[in-house]
């Protein structure tokens, strides 16, 4: 008997984990939406700042080819997951569907620029990443600004 | 020169075991959101470790006996096979996360994807269990993985501003936008990693191997008072490194390749081929480290011949624990389960079964049967009793802010 009580204790905190520790939750009200968006933004950004500095690093000389090909990758997929992530919750409202718009935008083309370095790290090319990088400035103080409106 | 490799049991346990791939991603991850405010934890974590570990060599050196000998004794069969069972889950999601851990570090030379290099890994730390010398299996890995003081030097190229370094640190607080139970939970992780069990199961079983006695109670401390503090000081590096360059970017750290980057802004190619030689040797070390902790506390637990020194064929079931263990974790390693969550959640679980191990430890090391005149003096049994307390309130709270953080998310 103590070690049938005992299994199910285990069981049942295994399961609490598991459901607690799921990574997504619908988001029913425009509040709950809005958080995600931001956290969403913060991963975001996160990823353009890590490709921005990794572009510096490597156009000045200071990296060698295979690892900033797998930071830029590794940025990439970020982005990536992120995005589908975010793109799967279903905007509660019209309001939520206007953050979605202006987030996706923004987010696609982090991903889009992202993606065009690590093109041109895996051919090499590295010396003209730091210039390629140069609109993702933009896109992170986009994202930046948008973590600050919605925060 | 003898005296001097005769500290590489503690820096490849330091190196392995304080640094490891955990250590290198929580402390770079914190450091990158907390920036230097969970300093505190590391420390605490570095002191802790060093009173266990110090009382661990020294009951292995007197009483010839290690960790799980002394704990399956203490705890008796039941509670201590509850340990065995929640120690050796625990070592093996570690190994799982070291194998990876060698392979995502050379990814970042080859820029081959590192499920490719897994198997090759697992074999080679087999090899290296299986052929190389106790001995010179510390040697070389422990002074390999001080290549990752190019992390430290690193932080001092970056020219911070060392006051606000110290002010986060001396003056620790929850920074805007996070949650006092997310710090406490990244605390938690900290200090876990710092003090994971498997390091006292493999100091230990190493004093065994290389039958240290009396006379090397010495020895046993120099490893322990040298080798963790250095393993912290590598800790406190790779925190503050995020903290300069990836804090003030609102750059969260999730990967190992990320973790080398301040390095490589600060002293650029030898820098970073540097710290990726100090990955390998760190994950590769630990990986060594965890796959003979597997063999240890089953051996000791169930009382078989065990010992990377015996022949395998006298310690048949120790060496088959090992190579079982290592072909598990090459086997779930390749699935692609991403090995960094491995890693976070191996030291938050480990934070839960701490009391299990350190206690037994520290009611030997006070018994003077196995101990003779080398029991624990007064200001050590303080120092542990209130580690001990802190123990226990960190195993209680790891699972419920574990729950409420959403694992730190």
């Amino acid at each position: 008997m103590r070690r049938l009580v005992l299994f199910i204790l285990v069981v049942a905190l295994a399961a609490t984990l598991v459901v607690a520790l799921r990574p997504s939750t619908p988001a029913r009200t425009f509040d709950a939406y809005e958080l995600k968006a931001k956290d969403t933004a913060e991963s975001v950004l996160s990823s353009v700042q890590t490709a921005r500095l990794v572009s510096h690093a490597a156009t000045g000389g200071r990296a060698f080819g295979p690892y900033v090909s797998v930071m830029l990758s590794e940025s990439e997929t970020a982005i990536g997951e992120a995005s589908s992530t975010f793109a799967g919750l279903q905007p509660p409202d019209d309001r939520a569907g206007g953050l979605r718009d202006e987030l996706t935008r923004l987010v696609g083309r982090g991903e889009e620029l992202v993606s065009q370095l690590r093109i041109s790290a895996r051919r090499g090319e590295l010396s003209v990443l730091q210039r390629q990088a140069k609109p993702l400035a933009r896109v992170a103080a986009e994202l930046e600004r948008f973590t600050e409106a919605h925060g | 020169m003898k005296k001097i490799f005769g500290v590489t049991l503690g820096i490849l346990t330091a190196m392995g075991g304080f640094v490891d791939i955990g250590d290198i991603v929580a402390n770079s991850a914190t450091g990158a959101r907390f920036g230097m405010s969970l300093a505190w934890a590391v420390i605490l974590g570095v002191v802790g470790i060093v009173v266990f570990a110090e009382m661990a060599g020294r009951v292995a050196s007197v009483s010839k006996r290690a960790v799980f000998d002394v704990v399956r004794e203490r705890l008796g069969a039941r509670v201590g096979m509850v340990n065995l069972a929640a120690s050796f889950f625990i070592t093996m999601l570690t190994l799982i996360a070291e194998v990876a851990g060698v392979a995502l570090s050379v990814q970042l030379l080859t820029d081959v994807n590192y499920l490719l290099w897994i198997p090759l890994a697992g074999m080679l730390v087999w090899l290296v269990i299986w052929r190389v010398k106790f001995t010179s299996m510390e040697t070389v890995f422990g002074l390999m993985g001080l290549a990752l003081i190019a992390v430290t030097v690193a932080v001092v190229q970056l020219h911070p501003s060392w006051s606000g370094l110290f002010h986060q640190a001396s003056h620790p607080s929850v920074p805007s936008g996070e949650g006092t139970p997310t710090y406490f939970y990244y605390a938690i992780a900290l200090f876990g990693a710092a003090m994971t069990p498997y390091e006292v199961f493999f100091f230990s079983s190493g004093a065994v191997e290389e039958k240290w006695t009396r006379a090397d109670l010495g020895l046993n401390r120099a490893n322990v008072f040298l080798g963790f503090p250095l393993g912290g000081l590598l800790s406190l590096s790779l925190m503050a490194g995020s903290a300069i360059v990836f804090f003030p970017r609102s750059v969260g750290v999730d990967t190992l390749s990320q973790a080398a980057l301040p390095t490589t802004l600060a002293i650029g190619k030898v820098g970073l081929a540097a710290v990726i030689l100090g990955f390998v040797a760190c994950t590769f070390g630990a990986a060594l480290e965890t796959a003979l902790s597997c063999g240890y506390t089953l051996s000791q637990y169930f009382g078989w011949q065990w010992g990377k020194l015996v022949a395998p064929r006298e310690a048949a079931r120790f060496h088959l624990t090992v190579l079982c263990s290592i072909v598990m974790a090459v086997l779930v390693g390749v699935t692609a389960i991403d090995p960094i969550k491995v890693t976070e959640y191996s030291i938050v679980l480990s934070a839960a079964a701490l009391p299990l191990t350190y206690f037994p430890i520290f009611v030997v090391a006070n018994d003077r049967t196995y101990m003779g005149d080398d029991v624990n003096g007064g200001f050590q049994n303080m120092l542990a009793s209130a580690f001990l307390i802190l123990l226990v309130v960190v195993a209680l709270a790891t699972i419920p802010l574990m729950i409420a953080t959403k694992a730190g998310s």
